[in-house]
């Protein structure tokens, strides 16, 4: 009953948290919007009609889709922590987000660079197939070698590799998207609008109830493998599951946001210290929650710290994810002896 | 259960070869044999771990490779010599985890699913360790939760690899006293058991599987007067009185 009570106060925690940091990102900008103008604009359609556009076209699919993605990177690496029984995976540590990019860059390049033509779809499934080539060479080495080290090792590597590539592809791109790639290839949200926020609004919302309906086999799970079969799961099908969700969902941040490091691994731990349970249906939305929290207040802290100059997410999340990893390294060892 | 002509090994090696045994409900059935001779492989390919290299396994009437996993999950439940590390689980929570297959979609458990858990609690008497951490906890007692977890399961049959495993006397004679009240309720159990008086004193039969993969089936009377631990573990004559006198 204890554990109960824990939950609900952290849930409602979580929600507030992500109200408060989507109001600010709205709010605190170049432009100082008080809270009150935001609600003018948002549901009354009246008020200035500068603060109107800044606010619809600018600050509000900004704070969306950094609610919506910030979120999905949490929820890829709570699923890689589950697949690879490793509580340091993530999708930026094993490459994935990196194999993500280099297909992205690649089409970016190639065809939106040669013909004009580009749509968010288009993205998206770049970005999904080269999380998959990349995730597929992660299991093919974990096949070989079952140590959790050289599997991350391993998945460092792939990382480099696909940024050497793209950084390749950003060399012998044309003028005008060098400005456009550069960035994105660090992580950032600028230059998100609302059709895009609409895609990964969908593409995230699907794929959320995907993982809440694979929750209960997630549980059976963390009694490992063979007792997961024999309480019923389906092992194959359910690890391929998984991979594709956790792909899908890396995919779309990376087609919309760049790579951003961190989230992956320090939210689901952060999450399960803080609820002290690792049960699947509680730590998939309230990871969820925290890792949008978490990454809303990282693009508030690029945008504003040395504003005018915005500095990429990923320079911010690895100030403050990177030192949660090591704590939870040493807490694990801890754990071990 | 009945197997019906089962070998078992691992890819194309056979391993144990052309077993024959019917458990009836309620039957405790021991394996007892030397290392390496193929009880754990058995076990494993009778509770569908490892796929048969031949012949069948029935539960009830139907052959467990036509049983969907979920029907079979609640008709067998298992206790592996595997060590497991859950990451934040209590022992209550590795227990109740045994009533995932009668859970529905998400796998919110009921209070009947309490329920079943408070007694398999009870039964391995871990009421005391429920909400413990269970990587913080002992091999022996880690052992108990995990016997809980399968009775907790409610199964038609209860497979065992060596379920006594790092449990002291008194834990293992409790054990046997829980085996013998679960049969009683019409559970039928498989185990392997490296304790020979143990095994004697509490299955209607033992299964001998022998080091080149042969078996053989009979009670535990039967298994002493024809002299078979013998010849079943390569004893002399001298080992083979000791181990006799130990039994009796």
């Amino acid at each position: 009953m204890k554990s109960k009570k824990r939950t609900i106060f952290v849930f409602i925690i979580l929600i507030l948290l992500a109200g408060i940091a989507f109001i600010s990102n709205i709010c605190i900008g170049n432009v100082e919007i008080s809270p009150q103008d935001v609600f003018k604009v948002l549901f009354s359609r009246t008020g200035d009609e500068k603060i109107h556009v800044i606010i619809t076209s600018i600050r509000l699919p900004r704070s969306a889709m950094t609610f919506f993605l910030g979120g999905a990177l949490a929820v890829s690496g709570f699923l890689l922590q589950t697949y690879f029984s490793n509580p340091i995976a993530g999708p930026y540590i094993l490459g994935i987000s990196s194999g993500a990019k280099m297909m992205v860059a690649l089409i970016l390049v190639t065809v939106v660079g040669k013909t004009g033509y580009s749509s968010n779809l288009l993205l998206v499934l770049a970005a999904f197939s080269g999380a998959l080539l990349a995730t597929g060479f992660i299991i093919m080495i974990s096949k070989v070698v079952r140590n959790m080290a050289t599997l991350l090792a391993a998945g460092i590597m792939v990382g480099y590799i696909c940024s050497a590539v793209t950084d390749f592809l950003i060399a012998f791109a044309d003028d005008s998207d060098i400005v456009n790639l550069h960035s994105w290839s660090q992580g950032s949200f600028s230059g998100a609008d609302m059709n895009g926020v609409t895609y990964s609004a969908i593409i995230v919302g699907v794929s959320f109830i995907a993982v809440m309906l694979l929750s209960k086999a997630l549980d059976a799970f963390r009694l490992g493998e063979t007792y997961a079969k024999s309480m019923g799961v389906n092992i194959k099908a359910c690890r391929i599951l998984i991979i594709m969700l956790s792909s899908i969902l890396s995919a779309c941040v990376t087609a919309f946001a760049g790579p951003i490091s961190f989230i992956g691994i320090a939210v689901p731990f952060l999450v399960r210290e803080v609820l002290k349970s690792s049960k699947p249906l509680i730590l998939i939305p309230a990871s969820f929650l925290a890792g949008s929290v978490f990454c809303m207040a990282s693009d508030l802290l690029a945008r504003q710290l040395f504003a005018p100059t915005e500095i990429n997410i990923s320079a911010v999340t690895s100030l403050f994810g990177a030192p949660i990893v090591i704590i939870m390294i040493i807490k694990n060892r801890h754990y071990r002896n | 259960m009945r197997l019906e002509k089962v070998s078992a090994g691992y890819d194309r090696n056979i391993i144990v070869r052309d077993v024959e045994i019917k458990a009836a409900k309620g039957e405790i059935i021991s394996l007892i044999g030397p290392n390496g001779g193929g009880k754990s492989t058995l076990l494993k390919s009778i509770s569908g771990q490892l796929s048969l290299l031949g012949g069948s396994v029935y539960i009830g009437k139907d052959d467990i490779r036509d049983i969907p996993l979920k029907e079979m999950s609640k008709k067998l439940s298992i206790v592996t010599t595997e060590r497991i590390a859950p990451q934040l689980m209590t022992a209550g929570d590795v227990v109740l985890a045994g009533r995932l297959p009668y859970t529905e979609g998400f796998g919110l458990f009921s209070e009947c699913d309490k329920k079943e858990m408070d007694r398999a609690v009870k039964l391995m008497k871990i009421e005391a360790l429920a909400e413990k951490n269970f990587s913080d906890m002992s091999d022996g007692q880690k052992q108990r939760t995990l016997i809980a977890r399968a009775i907790c399961q409610t199964p038609e049959v209860l497979v065992m690899d060596e379920p006594t495993s790092y449990l002291d006397i008194r834990h293992r004679m409790e054990l046997m006293d829980v085996i013998k009240e679960l049969a009683g309720g019409g559970m039928s159990v498989i185990m392997s058991l490296h304790e020979l008086e143990l095994a004697m004193a509490v299955s209607d039969r033992l299964l001998l599987v022998y080091e080149d993969g042969n078996t053989l089936c009979d009670t535990p009377r039967n298994v002493v007067e024809r002299g078979l631990i013998k010849e079943l573990y390569d004893l002399d004559d001298k080992m083979y009185e000791r181990v006799m006198n130990s039994c009796t």
